[in-house]
């Protein structure tokens, strides 16, 4: 038997270059480790959930969002301003779902368990919105004893977590697009943001102009 | 094969989805230089999970010079290597590969004919297998298999020679078949 010439072993060679071989690993066991590693992360959902500052803020937001907006004017009495706390954390409960235990006791709860369609949800959603944003205007119009930073350093400081808040969820909206609670957060960090920004621009020097904080 | 932007920026982030299609798309290549390296299919598939936590653990820093299925092809068979190196085979294929002994026939080869040139290459010892895989099928140069095997460039080209010869001789009788009517078409593997 004559051996193979060396023009023949290289077709063979080259076959061989191209010839895959099944996979030597599965993806489960693969993704178990690299999980171990940490080198994947975890879901937007879970990443948020495991992220407990950021849930925080973001209801925070919701329920301080107004007030901080109503620090700009003077005037209202301490029961409006309490009756108008009280509803603006319902809704920003209600809308939140950091705070849905919490939210037992608010409409929207007891509205939940009795949706009939995904669009008898949204409506539910958006008027929760609505409710927000008119809570906050009233707010606005209304403040007196709420605590506020005192000073431009704080608001700084309250303008660089709701940046990092904003940067979070644009990059979950990329994942989630429509996401109804990413983009409400979204929506209501960015409010609270203009506001905080309005506010910052009050305690500022007259001759001062805010290009940047 | 082009590896889409996104996937590899979604991979980098840590997105399992991205993740995954990277592995689907080349873990039939990356796993089977894996294979040809290590020539024992178990040893083979402990290795390739390291292999690709090792692609992904560097990922970050692929800048994207080259084609990622070059850039993790080269992890692969650096991490082979040191894997094999850790379980003490390198250090008998370093042996090997400067001792001639090695090329010696026993007698189980003498009779033995291989299906395919991947069943052949098992035959090989392990350096003769290495410096066959890197040159031959993964276009290494001798200066760089000399560097990766810690052996000389001659030592590299002497190891190939046989490895070859061996090769030859195991499959002729494949070609033998198909110079006896089929065609030479079958000779490789399906």
């Amino acid at each position: 038997m004559l051996p193979l010439s060396e023009d023949e072993l290289d077709l063979m060679v080259a076959r061989e270059r191209e010839h895959g071989a099944p996979p030597l690993t599965d993806w489960t066991s693969l993704s178990a480790a690299l999980r171990a590693e940490g080198l994947i992360q975890h879901p937007v959902a879970s990443r948020f959930a495991a992220r407990r500052w950021m849930q925080v803020a973001a209801g925070l937001v919701l329920a301080i969002g107004g007030a901080a907006a109503g620090r700009v004017s003077a005037g209202g009495s301490l029961l409006s301003v309490r009756t108008a706390e009280s509803e603006s954390t319902r809704s920003a409960a209600s809308s939140s779902p950091v705070a849905e235990t919490g939210a037992a006791n608010g409409s929207l709860a007891s509205a939940q368990a009795q949706f009939a369609s995904p669009e008898e949800a949204w409506e539910v959603l958006n008027r929760a919105g609505e409710e927000y944003q008119r809570a906050s205007a009233y707010l606005s119009a209304s403040n007196s004893q709420v605590p506020m930073p005192s000073g431009p350093d704080q608001y700084r400081t309250r303008l660089v977590a709701l940046d990092n808040v904003m940067s979070e969820m644009r990059d979950a909206l990329k994942e989630a697009p429509q996401d109804p609670v990413i983009n409400q957060y979204y929506l209501a960090t960015v409010g609270a943001r203009e506001a905080t920004l309005r506010q910052l621009g009050t305690t500022l020097p007259a001759s001062a102009r805010l290009n940047r904080f | 094969m082009q590896t889409d932007q996104i996937t590899l920026q979604r991979a980098m982030k840590g997105d399992e989805a991205a993740m995954r299609q990277l592995w689907l798309r080349h873990s039939p290549h990356i796993d089977a230089v894996v294979c040809r390296l290590c020539g024992d299919h178990d040893v083979a598939a402990d290795i390739a999970q390291e292999v690709w936590i090792q692609i992904f653990r560097a990922l970050p820093g692929y800048r994207g010079e080259s084609q990622f299925g070059t850039w993790a092809h080269r992890i692969a068979v650096n991490r082979t290597l040191n894997a094999l190196r850790k379980i003490k085979r390198i250090a008998k294929l370093e042996t090997d590969i400067e001792d001639d002994s090695a090329f010696v026939e026993g007698d189980s080869d003498r009779t033995f004919l291989a299906e395919s040139i991947s069943e052949a290459m098992e035959k090989l010892s392990p350096g003769a297998r290495m410096v066959f895989v890197l040159h031959d099928i993964e276009g290494y140069t001798h200066d760089e298999i000399g560097k990766e095997l810690g052996i000389t460039s001659g030592g590299s080209k002497s190891q190939l020679f046989k490895a070859r010869a061996k090769l030859r001789r195991l499959l002729a009788h494949v070609v033998d078949e198909s110079r006896a009517g089929t065609g030479i078409s079958h000779v490789a593997p399906v």
